[in-house]
């Protein structure tokens, strides 16, 4: 169970819903639950990075979540270099 | 905080002898037998497409061995993950080191030559017979926005139609218009910034040899030696694990020696020629097809109520990516507003493609632009509410608990520190002359985290190298060689850090993104760790006692108490045994680290202006920020005055400019004026110590923040000295002197000194 927070940009794809509760164990199983609720946001979450609690991660589909996890999907950027440099429109 | 024996500490770095006798070798100082010279033949058109191109009368040149063109880079339309690093366009990447069809800006590859020599080599290169259709170019955010805007790529986003806006995204909280009507201040500006360049004194260089077995050698200046391997194997088409890279010493990279440019034409010509290559650009290529930053455009609203308090923010703002779609604008969105609580506000941002060289990473990319807008208008408000600059900034500060813009929570973060630093720095109240002004402003930058490995071997006379893959551009060796030192209780001068090359180091992301003290640290950390672990291991066995029952404490292996009157073992004696107790000791570990934690600065600035020209010195500069903890203060006291020293170049006087047709008219140093050390004064540092909870010693990265504060800083101590609010850069003699003579006696009358001038 996680608190999953979207930015703005994205809510075109979920009717407007910016803030949701996921029920998984993982961040892995959390995208996947998240694609099946809202199939738009499926060639979207790739492009994201996800920050669990505050930190933030870019590579951590099994990073396990607690039912009080707060998740924020955040742009990536990092590594001296913009990370959005894709077709993106979020 | 720990309390550190070697950390924090200022020994002079390992490889300082070698580079200030000359000694170190960089990218262009390495050669092979039998090595050819490569020279570029680059477009003479920003926007053109190419008709035509033949190669037989360069080839037909004496001492030419290989001649290519695009045809010798097969476009690659995948999109290939390039470890770490995020996706990257391969197309794009490929197109950018030798176009395919169509010349996007002017100094695009379009043809490589590989010769006996350099000269034969250029001779051979304007020996190539291109035929052009030259197309209008698009130089401008406003022209490439246009209904009747050229172009540059016809599918640049699928299923949108013809555009030049690669991207989009947006941030929002709140309700921005009960906002707005909260506030009793609202300022909106436009903010313009022109593309300015990273500026490394090293010229991009390489040597690549493609042997007869299909193995790859490449020595080049690099941030990113895996980068390099995994991006040309992808752009070429090749097994990557046949490519070695070796890093040289770097002369500076900013973000700009992130994308490879020669080393995939090195490769296909030392293929095609069967003789290893050898290219080095001049500085005229440098600025003209290597990665400069984004010229922008940011109009910003900010509205604030009667004491202070921001209430509401929009912003929206256009990057030039350039010739290819990949701007920092989605960095420049998440961090315009980072260091404030504004309860309502909606950002957003546009990738915008021109015919200018595809931009680089360059320190902080998409912050300094954005920040720059923000800062002016906190300033600006602070002046009409007649409120200190500080007081105000405090009062809406950023602290711990507090959501950044772009959404989570920040940990332990320093900016209200930073800032009681700067109103308790005597730079502060000090008295000002007549024509000088004073300005601060902040910044705010990510820290990235990411992958690094790390290996500690521990030689028998007690002394330990440390191996990473990132090359040393901040005084990294040294830092990790003091954490080695800080783990294993040893000196610093018995480490040897090491860059090692991608065949002899795990992978590591590239350096960049403040990252290599923070990340590569923890990895470093963790494998002297792994070095003390197995050094207990030894002690136990020596003792023949339980390895669990052993501690370690300040460089030495204690046994349980009462053991027999057996005292502790040091490392030197150890290290001594290792052949009989076990052989060789090599620690290792490797991480992915989550983002480091924001690090934030202040700046304050002293201008003083020649009314009569319009140039403009700094005479005085203090640089503030949060490093975590300083692993070298040197090191972090020189970031920060390298990041101010770049910002302020911004500020003042560093642009491209264009002539009409798009070709850059200030490709060398003397016409791109960055600033040289005779034209700033010793800028003053402070370091503010909040440790990060994700590094074992607090560290938080610091490369980057202090170019962030220094656009805002300038200008708002421009508005000091001469009350007028310059909302494009650079302060260059021309634009002040123009604004200056714009003053009309109102604006003269209206303008009053500010506190700190002593008239």
């Amino acid at each position: 169970m996680a608190t999953v927070h979207l930015p703005s940009g994205l809510t075109q794809h979920t009717g407007g819903v910016d803030e949701i509760i996921i029920d998984a164990p993982r961040v892995r199983e959390l995208m996947l639950a998240l694609a099946e609720r809202f199939p738009g946001l499926a060639g979207q979450l790739d492009r994201m990075a996800v920050a669990i609690d505050g930190d933030i991660y870019h590579d951590a589909p099994y990073h396990k979540l607690t039912p009080t996890s707060e998740v924020y999907l955040v742009p990536r950027v990092g590594g001296g270099e913009s990370f959005d440099q894709r077709l993106s429109h979020i | 905080m720990k309390d550190f024996k070697y950390v924090g500490t200022r020994p002079i770095r390992h490889d300082g002898l070698d580079k200030v006798t000359g000694r170190a070798n960089y990218g262009a100082d390495f050669a092979l037998p039998g090595m050819l010279y490569g020279a570029v033949l680059r477009s003479p058109h920003a926007h053109a497409r190419i008709v035509s191109i033949d190669t037989k009368a360069a080839e037909a040149m004496p001492g030419v061995k290989a001649v290519i063109t695009g045809d010798d880079i097969p476009e690659n339309f995948a999109k290939v993950a390039i470890g770490g690093e995020g996706t990257f366009d391969m197309h794009d990447m490929g197109d950018n080191a030798l176009a395919h069809g169509k010349a996007l800006y002017n100094g695009h590859a379009v043809a490589a030559v590989a010769a006996v020599s350099l000269e034969a080599a250029q001779e051979a290169a304007v020996r190539i017979e291109v035929v052009y259709e030259p197309l209008e170019p698009v130089l401008s955010i406003d022209r490439a926005l246009a209904a009747d805007a050229p172009i540059l790529h016809e599918n640049l986003v699928e299923g949108q139609g013809p555009t030049n806006v690669a991207a989009r995204m947006e941030l929002k909280r709140g309700d921005l218009d009960a906002g707005f009507a909260e506030a009793d201040v609202v300022i909106e500006r436009e903010f313009r910034t022109p593309m300015a360049h990273q500026g490394y004194i090293e010229p991009h260089a390489c040597v690549a040899r493609y042997g007869e077995d299909g193995r790859v050698l490449v020595w080049c200046t690099t941030q990113g030696p895996f980068l390099v391997r995994d991006a040309c194997a992808a752009i070429l088409g090749l097994d990557g694990s046949k490519i070695k890279v070796i890093s040289s010493e770097i002369g500076g990279g900013f973000g700009g020696k992130i994308p490879v440019y020669l080393e995939p034409l090195a490769i296909a010509l030392s293929r095609k020629a069967n003789r290893p290559v050898k290219m080095v650009m001049t500085r005229d290529e440098v600025f003209r097809a290597t990665g400069p930053t984004s010229g922008t455009k940011v109009v910003m609203k900010l509205g604030a109520k009667r004491d202070g308090t921001l209430v509401a923010a929009h912003a929206s703002m256009w990057y030039e990516a350039g010739a290819y779609r990949g701007s920092p604008f989605g960095a420049g969105a998440m961090c315009c507003l980072a260091a404030y609580k504004i309860p309502n506000f909606f950002i957003e941002a546009y990738d915008v493609v021109v015919n200018k060289p595809k931009v680089a990473a360059y320190r902080a990319p998409g912050s300094p632009a954005s920040t720059f807008a923000t800062e002016s208008l906190v300033d600006e408000i602070a002046r009409t509410l007649g409120l200190d600059p500080i007081d105000l900034r405090l009062k809406n500060a950023v602290a711990e608990g507090d959501n950044a813009p772009y959404g989570p929570a920040y940990g332990p973060i320093g900016l209200k520190q930073v800032l009681e630093a700067a109103r308790n720095h005597p730079h502060w109240t000090a008295p000002l002359a007549p024509n000088q002004g004073r300005g601060i402003a902040c910044g705010f930058w990510f820290n990235a985290g990411l992958s690094s490995s790390a290996t500690v071997t521990l030689d028998g006379d007690g002394s330990a190298a440390v191996v990473t893959g990132n090359p040393d551009i901040g005084g990294t060796r040294v830092a990790q060689a003091l954490m080695v030192a800080e783990e294993l209780g040893i000196p610093v001068d018995r480490v040897r850090p090491i860059v090692a090359d991608t065949d002899s180091v795990g992978f590591t992301d590239v350096t960049g993104g403040s990252r290599v003290c923070y990340a590569t640290g923890m990895a470093v950390i963790a494998a002297a760790r792994d070095v003390c672990d197995q050094l207990r291991a030894r002690a136990a066995k020596i003792w023949d006692i339980d390895p669990a029952s052993v501690e370690w404490e300040d460089g030495r292996a204690v046994p349980p108490d009462g053991a027999d009157g057996r005292g502790p073992l040091t490392v030197a004696e150890l290290a001594a045994k290792i052949g009989h107790t076990g052989g060789p000791i090599v620690g290792r570990a490797s991480v992915n680290a989550p983002m480091a934690g924001p690090g934030f600065g202040a700046h304050i600035c002293d201008l003083e202006v020649d009314v009569e020209t319009g140039r403009s010195i700094v005479v005085r500069y203090t640089a503030i920020q949060d490093a975590g903890k300083a692993v070298h203060p040197d090191f972090v006291e020189g970031q920060m005055q390298g990041g101010a020293s770049q910002g302020i170049g911004m500020a003042l006087n560093e642009e491209y400019i264009y002539n009409a047709s798009g070709v850059m008219e200030n490709a060398g140093f003397l016409d791109y004026r960055m600033p040289v050390a005779s034209d700033l004064p010793m800028i003053d540092t402070v370091i503010v110590e909040v440790p990060n909870p994700l590094h074992p010693y607090g560290v938080r990265g610091v490369g980057e923040t202090p170019i962030v504060p220094p656009l805002a800083a300038v200008a708002n101590a421009m508005r000091d000295a001469t009350g007028i609010r310059f909302t494009e850069l650079p302060l260059s003699p021309p634009r002040v002197l123009e604004g200056l003579s714009a003053r009309t006696t109102e604006d003269r009358d209206a303008w009053r000194p500010s506190t700190y001038q002593a008239v």
